[in-house]
């Protein structure tokens, strides 16, 4: 029955881009691709919620019949991403049926139809397969649906210079993911002899696996200091797919990580973990000062999934600090909580796009600062804009807390480790989540005051309108699961544990999980009828115009902007944003009175700078010293022959 | 042994041909027009089609004197002919124009002889064969390689590449008398064709550069 099923989705999935192909000149089957594409990830979904809640398991072998073994299982794990994937990616494209007709036409809106079911596709293969061929195969597949879905939205060098970085980063790190398995031979035809010989390899044999997967998968999820191609590619996607991408796609490379640390290695050394733990650290910290600099909205949701992908990787390197230092309860606490967090990242990271697309669809632009007032002017939009700001940040209702919270638990649990270094690092880590934590949510009172209150910067954001229906209800249906997840963690957390159990040997998730799965309803049902009694007894409103110090009226420049809001953090951490100030005087002919005054602030992240740029420089001067070889003069090829051969004839003579 | 004054000559030259060969090697090395050189490749040609003919006289073979005819007539005749025609029909200056001077050319083509000799050294014994024989047709790849390399003109690559076919033929002929007949065949019409197009593409060198320096085509590089 559940093979019936997910054998139906491929099918269904596979066939949108024929149906897109075929229906694209029928008028009335312009909504065809967008329905079949919900109605699969609905199935998709039931299968992955089945095989997540009960453990059910199936394969879908092929390898008999094909010359090569490609074969796709489900597991816990391989569901809980499944399920991941279908029920994040079926809102997302309920919106983008509305989003895509409103801003492509022609044949750019068939290629997003025809690509977009593909690139679902392909993180489908990478969850769900069993063997390394069809893990590479959707790995690659996804890289390349995912850049030809940037290319749809325009073309500009500025553009392909992004998308260049991107595939080069990408193709470097598949290139360590495919070393990684490369490294299991003679025992890589499937998953599950990989998982047995593992066993059996030696300790330097296993770590260089680990820190092989660990780059590669590092790429993908742009982990500090390889995310250098995450704030160019998201940003210039179009929404929806920058929606997939950040939401969905990122947390198949943790799926990468959790599939060869804890699945098939089963945890190691305790510098494993630090070494998580530290890239987490760094990430998240970054990530988030990073993103409060900018004022371009996809590019500072971009740095935030940085940020957030850092969180998730301290959950992971302390699971695997706890693992190494048996501790598997504690163990399973952490890693729940980061798989949790995959979860919930997912779902309020696609809505901030969506309500980024919500926003460019509306207002034109995603400039903060000619943003402003869209709460009145977009009440919906505004409203789950909001909801998911409150879950990123971690707000306590909302799914952002109870992985941040679950996070804070397991690292606060390592004081009692005996190993000193553990007992030391794991709560030091709590701090440093704790200042990505407060940042956040810095970052975010700043987009949503900017974006969402005051009025409007530009008349382009005061002529805003509600968005479409289908697109409300697209988003509508995540900040539903932000909150219910955020008051329901048990749905999850309860099924999660049970994975976390099978992922490590003698695990069970600790009483501070559950309990919170307790109090948080009630907490709701509490603030729910305060709020309610609260609006009962209200006194009748008195509207007086806002006090403007005396002068004569309100006037949106009076208003703080995103950049004067972020100032007192970037001051604090300048030594981080290393600025580049230019100002340009020209004078005028009277000295005091100047022509121009022009003032540049460019900041260039110092990865770029110092880590990057001299490994670049360093190749492309040896390239240009090696085409001094190549003249295009044809004597000199031929004498290149001839001095081989007269030095084949000597070395021969003399061997 | 009642052989007569004719016969005892033509023995003596063929042992000696080697040295022979030698001499055209040094000779093109030198020359400083196309036409010589083109003269050159057919007698050059014509010495190794009465290697030919005196092999498979030894071992009583027909196919051999098959071979002989064709490369009498390819090479020595067919050849040759086209190349002349060309440089007529060309109306450019009939210069080999090299890189390396006259006297040095001949220089290096010697050293190439005596590199040869020492590279064949070691093979004599296992391949049986003349090691002048030998040491020739090595030396014949290498002068033909040599000329590619330093003549600037297209047609001198031409005859570069035919004089190194000639030293690859003369190489199978020392070692193993020759190589079957159709493949033998094969190898004749290749270079034919191979004339004709290169004799085609100088002409259309010509006519698009005006030139036929090859050291000037060099704007395709990447």
């Amino acid at each position: 029955m559940m093979l019936l099923a997910f054998n139906s989705f491929l099918v269904a999935m596979l066939s949108v881009p024929i149906v897109t192909l075929i229906s694209h000149r029928w008028r009335k089957g312009r909504a065809l691709p967008a329905a079949l594409l919900m109605g699969s990830l609905v199935v998709g979904t039931a299968v992955a919620a089945v095989g997540f809640w009960r453990g059910q398991r199936f394969q879908v072998d092929i390898s008999q019949v094909a010359s090569f073994s490609f074969a796709l299982s489900m597991d816990r794990l391989s569901a809980f991403f499944l399920l991941l994937i279908c029920s994040v990616s079926l809102p997302v494209i309920l919106f983008s049926s509305s989003y895509i007709p409103r801003h492509y036409s022609g044949a750019r809106r068939h290629w997003l139809w025809v690509l977009l079911p593909l690139f679902l596709m392909s993180m489908v293969l990478v969850v769900t397969a069993s063997t390394p061929f069809a893990f590479l195969f959707g790995w690659e597949l996804m890289t390349l649906f995912s850049a030809g879905l940037i290319v749809i939205d325009g073309d500009s060098e500025q553009r392909r210079h992004n998308i260049f970085i991107y595939l080069l980063m990408m193709h470097a790190g598949a290139a360590a993911v495919i070393g990684a398995f490369l490294l299991f031979l003679p025992h890589a035809s499937n998953f599950a002899q990989m998982r047995a010989g593992a066993a059996l390899m030696p300790a330097s044999l296993r770590t260089a696996v680990f820190l092989l997967a660990f780059a590669g998968f590092g790429t993908k999820a742009g982990i500090v200091p390889l995310h250098l191609w995450l704030p160019r590619a998201h940003p210039i996607a179009p929404s929806p797919v920058s929606a997939l991408m950040s939401g969905v796609m990122l947390k198949t490379a943790v799926y990468g990580l959790v599939r060869f640390a804890f699945d098939f290695l089963g945890g190691g050394p305790s510098w494993w973990g630090y070494l998580v733990l530290f890239a987490g650290a760094v990430s998240g910290l970054l990530g988030v000062l990073y993103a409060i600099g900018e004022h371009d909205l996809k590019r500072l949701l971009a740095y935030h999934s940085v940020e957030n992908i850092g969180i998730i990787y301290l959950g992971m390197g302390a699971a695997l600090v706890f693992t190494a230092n048996g501790a598997p309860l504690w163990a399973a606490l952490a890693l729940t909580a980061a798989l949790l967090h995959c979860l919930n990242h997912a779902i309020f990271k696609s809505l901030l796009f969506l309500g980024a697309g919500a926003i460019s669809d509306a207002a034109h632009t995603l400039d903060l600062e000619e943003l402003g007032g869209l709460q009145k002017r977009m009440p919906v939009t505004g409203t789950v804009f909001l909801i998911a700001c409150c879950s990123i940040v971690g707000l306590p209702l909302f799914n952002g807390f109870v992985s941040e919270w679950l996070t804070f638990r397991s690292f606060l649990a390592g004081s009692e480790m005996t190993n000193l270094s553990a007992a030391i690092v794991l709560p030091l880590a709590a701090g440093v989540l704790a200042l990505i934590g407060g940042l956040a949510a810095a970052c975010f009172a700043k987009v949503y005051g900017v974006g969402f209150l005051g009025r409007p910067r530009s008349g382009e954001a005061g002529g805003a309108n509600e968005v479409s229906l289908p697109m409300q209800a697209g988003m509508g249906a995540l900040a539903t699961a932000c909150l219910v997840i955020g008051i329901f963690p048990g749905l999850v957390l309860r099924s999660l544990g049970a994975l976390t159990e099978e992922l490590l040997p003698g695990a069970a998730l600790p009483p501070a999980a559950t309990s919170l799965s307790s109090v948080l309803p009630w907490t709701a049902l509490f603030i729910l009828l305060s709020v309610g009694g609260m609006a009962a007894f209200k006194r009748a409103k008195k509207l007086t115009p806002t006090w403007a110090c005396g002068l004569p009226g309100l006037d949106q420049r009076m208003q703080y902007t995103s950049t004067a809001f972020s100032k007192p953090l970037r001051k604090v951490f300048s030594r981080v944003y290393r600025a580049e100030r230019t100002l340009e005087v020209v004078p005028g002919d009277p000295p005091y009175f100047p022509v121009s005054i022009s003032y540049r602030s460019v900041r260039t992240t110092s990865f770029e700078k110092f880590l990057y740029r001299p490994g670049v420089d360093a190749i492309v001067t040896a390239a240009l010293r090696l085409r001094r070889l190549q003249t295009g003069n044809i004597q000199i090829y031929l004498l290149y022959i001839f001095a081989a051969l007269i030095a084949l004839l000597m070395f021969m003579r003399w061997v | 042994m009642g052989l007569g004054l004719f016969e005892t000559a033509a023995a003596k030259a063929l042992a000696s041909s080697g040295v022979f060969l030698f001499m055209t090697v040094l000779l093109i090395a030198a020359a400083k027009r196309i036409s010589t050189c083109i003269a050159l490749f057919s007698v050059q040609s014509l010495i190794i089609t009465a290697q030919i003919i005196a092999v498979s006289r030894m071992h009583h073979s027909t196919e051999g004197f098959l071979i002989a005819g064709l490369v009498l007539v390819v090479k020595v005749i067919a050849i040759p002919y086209v190349l002349y025609r060309i440089v007529e029909e060309l109306e450019a200056p009939h210069e080999v124009s090299s890189s390396t001077s006259s006297s040095q050319s001949v220089f290096i083509a010697a050293g190439l002889i005596l590199l040869s000799f020492f590279a064949v050294r070691p093979y004599v014994g296992v391949l049986g064969g003349d090691q002048a024989m030998l040491a020739a047709a090595v030396a014949l790849v290498l002068t033909g390689g040599f000329l590619m390399v330093s003549r600037k003109k297209a047609l001198m690559q031409v005859v570069g590449l035919l004089v190194l076919d000639n030293g690859i033929f003369l190489a199978a002929l020392t070692t193993t008398f020759g190589m079957p007949l159709v493949i033998e065949i094969g190898i004749v019409f290749d270079l034919l064709m191979g004339v004709f197009l290169m004799g085609l593409f100088v002409f259309r060198i010509r006519d698009t550069f005006d030139h036929l320096d090859v050291s000037k085509l060099r704007r395709l590089r990447g």
